[in-house]
């Protein structure tokens, strides 16, 4: 019988009954469904601007709806014009929000405050009219007025162009921070409630006098780790799924999307892995489900300014704090994709904080299944960390 | 054999085995007995890897146990321990196969479930199973990989009395089929009618083991019990007590006390009705070894 055996028929077991669990069902239905709700939010976020909507009353001039048409397209705006019989018409839809401004020929009224686009293009629209009105009292014909109305061409040159890709990669590495943190947070949870089970149940003891204590910890952890990766594909999947249904003008989103998923996996994978031993290492200390809550506060204040250092780093990428952060072990799995995916991170940077990270994992198992020997077949009271270092078992 | 020798195991500063030693032989049933907190859950334990003794050797079939070994060990904990939202059938398989049985797993786990009278319970969740049949699932984990050798912690604790004739029916069976058996109990009387072999701990140190009947024969005391004209009658030796705090009230004498002479001695004092000397028995056995 192979260890290798031993330790894939618990890890399937850790998969397959925690994926059964109505817990984590739900919580698949939730997010999955929170994110679905969520896209069409970021679809508007990201693409154009939506129409402007003018009212016009029947008080203005014959030609106004082209005029403003006109006006909107010079000035690469859309708008929406909607007739009113009279201003009061007008100023009801107005009120109620169907426009968001009212031409009545000699006025133009909002509701709260001034949109300066709305303002531009009815004012064009108004000058053009005019103009229109005193050729033709001056006997120009409308051919040779567009002639003297027509703007110059001018070549526009801009010298530092705005990446396109700049605000989705912004936002797409916001949402990939946050499914790092609840991932991590979340699978982190369930081995410490796993293990706790199993040492609330004794059966720890059965699995023990079979299988060695290091090949149920790495079991636990990789068959939950799993189900996360499961749960991030999902997540990720449908939002990578949604976002090709997204059009923005240079930018391939689900190429976009592609590559912060792939980055998301990677750092859920390192960022895991510590933490779970960890998890599973506080599991072991306690046999009940209410002792397990106050342990559990620990890996949580060690996350916590990693979450929010990588808001901090979608903004300013090379703050030094941010760059430091990005490099310290516990928080780089979240930090560090965010400032990746925002910035030119250069590649010794990335290469080190993986090599950190590595290397702390690789502590955290070592020392992780050495508390966790020493203190998951103490049963009884919670059993301090000192205590389980010490235990010889 | 399983053989443990000169085994110690600390706690701090608490010393939990203290020098142990015993033998457990294939085809023979060890009970295993001790006051509360005497040592035996730590030198099961120790048995099975899940306490690593702090010196001294346990070995099994004259080499230190290897983590291989354990696989074929059979271990039912006092505590009891199943997953109690796993299904009943899932559960024997998923132990059969980390025990090594591979391929036959769902088979052997489906004869465990008629053996026991589980077959119509094996999609059951185990926490929506009554007191008795989870034990009975706990026995299939124990046993369902054919072990050689298989130590039970309190096996028969919480069992009725059928259970407890159908536990002691399969130790019996197993026991005929080479395997080594070793469990503890309280049940002095369980222990005399199941057992070959004894091991006393007391304070961390086996204090008495061996062959069960041949302790008995080889103690220095016996039971005597006497009755004339209906009464229990007292002996007229020196040195012997009266013990009233197990089965018939009866007298602790010395091995080589002279029967002819104490016969003699209760027919002159009336009609003798009961003249009984015989071994002591495992409560005996148990009380003068842990002197208390």
């Amino acid at each position: 019988m192979s260890q290798w055996r031993q330790t894939w028929d618990l890890i399937r077991r850790e998969f397959v009954q925690r994926a059964k669990s109505r817990g984590f069902q739900i919580m698949m239905l939730v997010t999955v469904g929170l994110v679905m709700s969520i896209i069409p939010l970021m679809a508007i976020a990201l693409g154009d601007p939506p129409p402007t909507r003018i009212g016009v009353t029947s008080a203005v001039p014959d030609g106004t709806e082209g005029a403003l048409q006109q006006r909107a397209a010079e000035l690469d705006v859309a708008v929406i014009v909607r007739s009113y019989s009279s201003e009061s018409t007008a100023e009801t839809a107005l009120r109620d929000g169907d426009v968001q401004v009212v031409y009545t020929g000699s006025a133009i009224v909002f509701l709260e405050e001034e949109s300066t686009t709305a303002k531009a293009v009815v004012t064009g629209a108004a000058a053009l009219l005019a103009f229109r009105a005193a050729a033709n009292a001056l006997g120009i014909p409308e051919a040779e007025l567009a002639q003297v109305l027509a703007p110059p061409e001018l070549e526009a040159t801009i010298l530092s162009p705005p990446d396109p890709e700049e605000e989705p990669r912004r936002i797409g590495s916001l949402v990939g921070l946050i499914l790092l943190y609840m991932s991590i947070l979340i699978f982190g949870q369930f081995v410490a409630l796993g293990v706790m089970e199993e040492k609330q149940s004794r059966v720890v003891e059965v699995v023990l006098s079979r299988v060695a204590p290091d090949q149920v910890l790495i079991a636990k952890v990789v068959g939950i780790g799993a189900l996360g990766l499961v749960q991030i594909a999902a997540l990720g999947g449908a939002i990578w799924l949604a976002l090709s249904f997204v059009d923005i003008a240079d930018v391939s989103l689900p190429v976009l999307g592609a590559e912060i998923l792939a980055s998301v996996v990677f750092w859920f994978l390192v960022g895991y892995t510590m933490y779970a031993v960890l998890y599973a290492a506080l599991g072991a200390t306690v046999s009940r489900q209410e002792d397990l809550q106050s342990v559990l506060m620990l890996p949580v204040v060690l996350l916590l300014p990693g979450f929010f250092l990588g808001q901090t780093a979608q903004v300013f990428p090379d703050m030094p704090l941010v760059v430091i952060a990005s490099l310290v072990p516990l928080w780089s799995p979240m930090v560090m994709p965010v400032r990746a995916a925002v910035s030119n991170v250069p590649l010794w940077e990335l290469a080190l904080a993986v090599l950190l990270v590595a290397a702390t994992s690789y502590a955290a198992v070592r020392i992780g299944s050495r508390l966790y020997r020493g203190a998951v077949l103490r049963l009884g009271a919670k059993v301090r960390l000192r205590d389980a270092w010490r235990a010889t078992w | 054999m399983l053989v443990l020798s000169d085994v110690t195991k600390r706690f701090g500063a608490v010393t939990a085995l203290d020098a142990a030693c015993f033998e457990a032989r294939r085809g023979r049933i060890l009970g295993f007995l001790g006051p509360n907190g005497a040592g035996k859950t730590t030198a099961m334990r120790c048995i099975l890897g899940l306490a690593r003794p702090d010196r001294g050797v346990i070995s099994w079939c004259g080499k230190p146990i290897t983590a291989r070994d354990r696989v074929r060990f059979g271990y039912m904990p006092e505590e009891r321990g199943l997953y109690p939202k796993m299904r009943v059938r899932e559960q024997l398989i998923h132990f059969a196969r980390l025990s090594g049985v591979g391929r036959e797993s769902a088979a052997v786990t489906d004869r465990w479930l008629a053996r026991l009278e589980l077959s119509g319970r094996g999609n059951a969740k185990v926490e929506e199973l009554s007191h008795g049949n989870q034990q009975r699932v706990q026995l299939a984990v124990a046993l369902l990989h054919d072990p050689e050798l298989i130590v039970l912690d309190e096996p028969f604790a919480g069992l009725d009395p059928l259970g407890v004739e159908a536990l002691a029916l399969v130790l019996r069976e197993l026991a005929n089929k080479n395997v080594a058996i070793v469990f503890s109990s309280h049940q002095l009387d369980l222990v005399e009618d199941v057992c070959e072999d004894l091991a006393i701990i007391d304070r961390g140190q086996v204090v008495l083991t061996g062959d069960l009947h041949g302790l008995r024969t080889a103690a220095r005391t016996r039971r005597l019990d006497i009755t004339v004209n209906g009464l229990p009658w007292a002996p007229p030796l020196q040195g012997v007590h009266l013990v009233t705090s197990d089965g018939r009230p009866h007298y602790v004498v010395d091995k080589g006390a002279d029967l002819d002479a104490l016969l003699t001695a209760a027919e002159q004092a009336g009609e003798v009705d009961r003249f009984s000397f015989e071994p002591p028995r495992l409560s005996d056995l148990f009380r003068e070894a842990v002197q208390r």
